[in-house]
């Protein structure tokens, strides 16, 4: 267990010691709306949600130390409940994915050697794990026990449903980028309506924006 | 993304007041607001600012665009325009329906307004139906939407990508069985 | 359907006198096996859709099923749910390198205090 914490604060890499912390709130924000659009699982920011949860916790500290009646007391409780909210949400987006898709998560993770694309983390790796696992065994023991020894196979895999990398997505274009897709050319601050596939990879270099 | 959630994300969105109160700067996690003094206007998130309000703490500096004359033209301009105009606040529906709950009696013509801006709204999404079909009748497989807000976009989703969603099946099923006539003979 | 055609094959060879069989009916049981598969299938489904349900019910409910519910259900799923319980439980510890947070609230944006003010 905490090894793989340790993982996770080293995987923070420099641009995360760079930043500050509205700069961090603002890409967990981006990250949030990002996965409550995009048809698939999009790349773990457990770095930027643990160090946001650090940062509620410790104000939420210093503010016991304030007197009842202070000013700033209910504005920084409202702040604390703005941001906390965010990474709820988010959070709880991601799990729904991870529970839907699980299957084909797991299997692309196995395929995935670079950390910094490590779409699920550590600890959603291991609750991925546990809820296929634990579907097994409700099948093995409900079912299977039950039917013919020919049909007695689960195949977890049919139940797992695959994301669908061609739905159509709203997007914002940041960047200039010309021929997307083959035929479309994203002006900067200009919206379309597109499949996902084509321009994920604009996504991930922040070219594009989903709205 | 449902309608609170784009509120939420309006809330974060700068305001101008004035306080009637001094206070030093505050250190908050989105960056630090302040300090505040007597009769010295400063900008702070909405969110902030609607409860500074609420407390009787400050005045609201009523953004240029939520006026009743410059709201008529610009709904004059978009029922003249075939494309959606540019809106002067991209959650200028949001802002206005808070300003409005919050603080009527800081808004000139307030009532005029509020019409105006809901005029403004129904406008924008008439126009935004007749150019939905438009999309789905030529059967494209991308859309633009320039200049549309957030809330205008929401309020096609999820229909629109869905509807985009079963031409393009049906599109590579007409393709794939194409491709297969053509294999056989 | 199923029924009627395993039992049309049962009858036929019921008539064959001792001694004798019937020609192996080789469509019929190719149907019979096909639809036994499909049968499996939906019914692999129908356990799946009422664990979605049962999940559904730890977000809203909390970790103790309400009685009646619990009144409804089987024993394997009464074992399934505590198995997620537990894993979600352990997930939501793990966050914020170990501080934990309960991700089952906080569900809708928070609401300022300026709107009950009104």
């Amino acid at each position: 267990m905490s090894d793989s914490e340790e993982d996770i604060i080293e995987g923070s890499g420099d641009e995360g010691e760079a930043m500050t912390a509205s700069e961090v709130l603002q890409k967990l924000e981006e990250a949030w709306i990002t996965e409550r659009i995009s048809p698939t699982l999009e790349r773990h920011q457990s770095e930027l949600v643990d160090c946001m949860l650090d940062q509620i916790n410790q104000m939420t500290e210093n503010l016991k130390r304030c007197k009842k009646h202070d000013f700033r007391l209910a504005i920084h409780k409202m702040e604390i409940d703005r941001i906390r909210y965010i990474i709820s949400s988010y959070l709880r987006v991601r799990l729904e994915k991870i529970e839907r898709f699980a299957h084909y998560l797991l299997e692309k993770e196995a395929n995935t050697t670079e950390e910094s694309l490590a779409v699920l983390s550590p600890h959603e790796v291991a609750y991925a794990r546990d809820y296929i696992s634990s579907l097994e065994s409700h099948f093995q023991s409900l079912v299977l026990q039950h039917v013919p020894e020919n049909l007695r196979t689960f195949d977890a895999a049919k139940m797992s449903v695959k994301p669908n990398m061609d739905s159509y997505i709203f997007l914002r274009a940041k960047q200039e980028t010309q021929g997307v897709d083959e035929e479309v050319d994203l002006e900067e601050g200009s919206q379309h309506l597109m499949r996902y596939k084509p321009i994920s990879h604009l996504l991930h270099s922040g070219a594009v924006t989903l709205i | 993304m449902d309608a609170t959630e784009i509120e939420f994300l309006a809330e974060k969105f700068p305001i101008t007041i004035v306080p009637n109160f001094a206070q030093e700067k505050l250190y908050l996690i989105s960056g630090d607001v302040g300090p505040f003094n007597p009769g010295i206007p400063l900008e702070v998130p909405m969110w902030l600012g609607m409860n500074l309000r609420q407390r009787g703490k400050c005045r609201l500096v009523i953004p240029p665009w939520m006026d009743a004359e410059k709201l008529a033209e610009k709904k004059e301009e978009e029922s003249q325009s075939k494309v959606f105009t540019e809106m002067p606040c991209e959650h200028y529906l949001v802002v206005a329906q808070l300003l409005l709950s919050a603080a009527p009696e800081d808004i000139p013509n307030s009532q005029q307004v509020k019409t105006l801006v809901k005029d403004m709204w129904d406008l924008r999404i008439s126009k935004l139906r007749s150019s939905v079909a438009e999309f789905i009748k030529i059967e494209g497989t991308h859309a633009k939407l320039d200049r549309l807000t957030l809330l205008e976009i929401n309020s096609i989703r999820p229909f629109l990508p869905h509807a985009f969603d079963h031409l393009h099946r049906l599109s590579k099923a007409a393709y794939t069985s194409k491709l297969s006539q053509t294999q056989e003979l | 359907m199923l029924g009627e055609k395993a039992l049309e094959l049962i009858k036929e060879l019921d008539r064959c006198k001792d001694g004798q069989l019937p020609a192996f009916n080789e469509d019929i049981i190719r149907m019979v096996l096909e639809e036994m598969t499909t049968l499996f299938e939906q019914n692999q489904r129908d356990v799946y859709n009422r664990l979605d349900r049962i999940k559904a019910m730890r977000w809203e409910f909390g970790s103790i099923l309400p009685a009646d519910i619990r009144a409804n259900i089987c024993e394997p799923e009464i074992q399934w749910f505590n198995r997620y319980n537990k894993n979600l439980a352990s997930y939501m510890r793990s966050l914020g390198e170990g501080t934990g947070l309960d991700l089952t609230q906080d569900t809708k944006p928070p609401k300022n205090l300026y709107v009950e003010a009104t």
